[in-house]
């Protein structure tokens, strides 16, 4: 999928772990590993503004877009 | 074969059925008459007690067990196997199913629906197994003392598949 999830690079930047994040937002560890693993059919905006501010970043620090080579 | 059974079943309900009629109302009723309708009982009663018991799963789905409906179908997930058994769990959980059991080593799932007006309930088998970075769903869903589900184990398998696809908006 050109979409790309960068929550693992942020997290790692964070120095936060998958479990810290998702006591922070309130979205499963098993939800949060989909999303991490780009398998997720959609993300809210609630999710991402929740994300966002656990993690003090941009929503583009968390989605690129990759084209297709 | 299969129906042959079924049909001789019926067969031996149906003429009980007339012997209970055609029984004289001042002679006092025989034990015979009373066979069937006891084994009916024993035999309601007892799977009752197991169908939540995950040993009694292929007695359940066997093709040869002619007082349940199963329905069998296959879809394929691009989320690894672990993610899948834990997303599945949730999602049941978040249905009117109940989780009974989940076997993470073997990837099975079972759960329950509760008895209703409208049924007796049902069993839902669930066995993923891993293709690669890909899960392979086979799900099974079972309608207790039902030879034919009308189309309710059907629309469990498309009510999970909605439930999944809802689930996977995060």
């Amino acid at each position: 999928m050109p979409i790309i999830v960068n929550l693992d690079v942020m997290l790692a930047k964070r120095k936060m772990k998958v479990k810290e994040l998702s006591a922070a937002v309130g979205i499963s560890v098993v939800n949060l590993s989909i999303l991490k693993q780009s398998k997720a059919k959609a993300i809210r905006f609630s999710t991402l503004e929740a994300i966002c501010e656990a993690l003090d970043c941009q929503p583009g620090d968390i989605l690129e877009y990759r084209g297709e080579e | 074969m299969k129906h042959l059974v079924k049909i001789s079943f019926l067969a031996i309900v149906v003429i009980q059925f007339l012997l209970m009629i055609k029984m004289d109302p001042n002679s006092a009723p025989s034990f015979e008459l009373f066979i069937i309708p006891l084994l009916f009982a024993v035999f309601f009663i007892f799977n009752l007690a197991v169908r939540k018991s995950k040993s009694f799963q292929s007695y359940f789905m066997s093709e040869w067990n002619i007082f349940t409906s199963k329905f069998k179908q296959e879809t394929l997930y691009d989320i690894p196997q672990a993610l899948m058994i834990d997303k599945i769990a949730e999602v049941i959980n978040h249905s009117k199913f109940k989780l009974v059991d989940v076997d993470q080593s073997k990837g099975e799932i079972m759960a329950t629906s509760s008895m209703t007006m409208k049924s007796w309930g049902e069993n839902i088998y669930i066995d993923l197994k891993p293709l690669g970075e890909k899960t392979a769903m086979e799900f099974c869903s079972v309608t207790m003392f039902q030879m034919t589900s009308w189309g309710k184990n059907a629309q469990n398998y498309h009510q999970l598949l909605n439930d999944i696809e809802d689930a996977l908006i995060i």
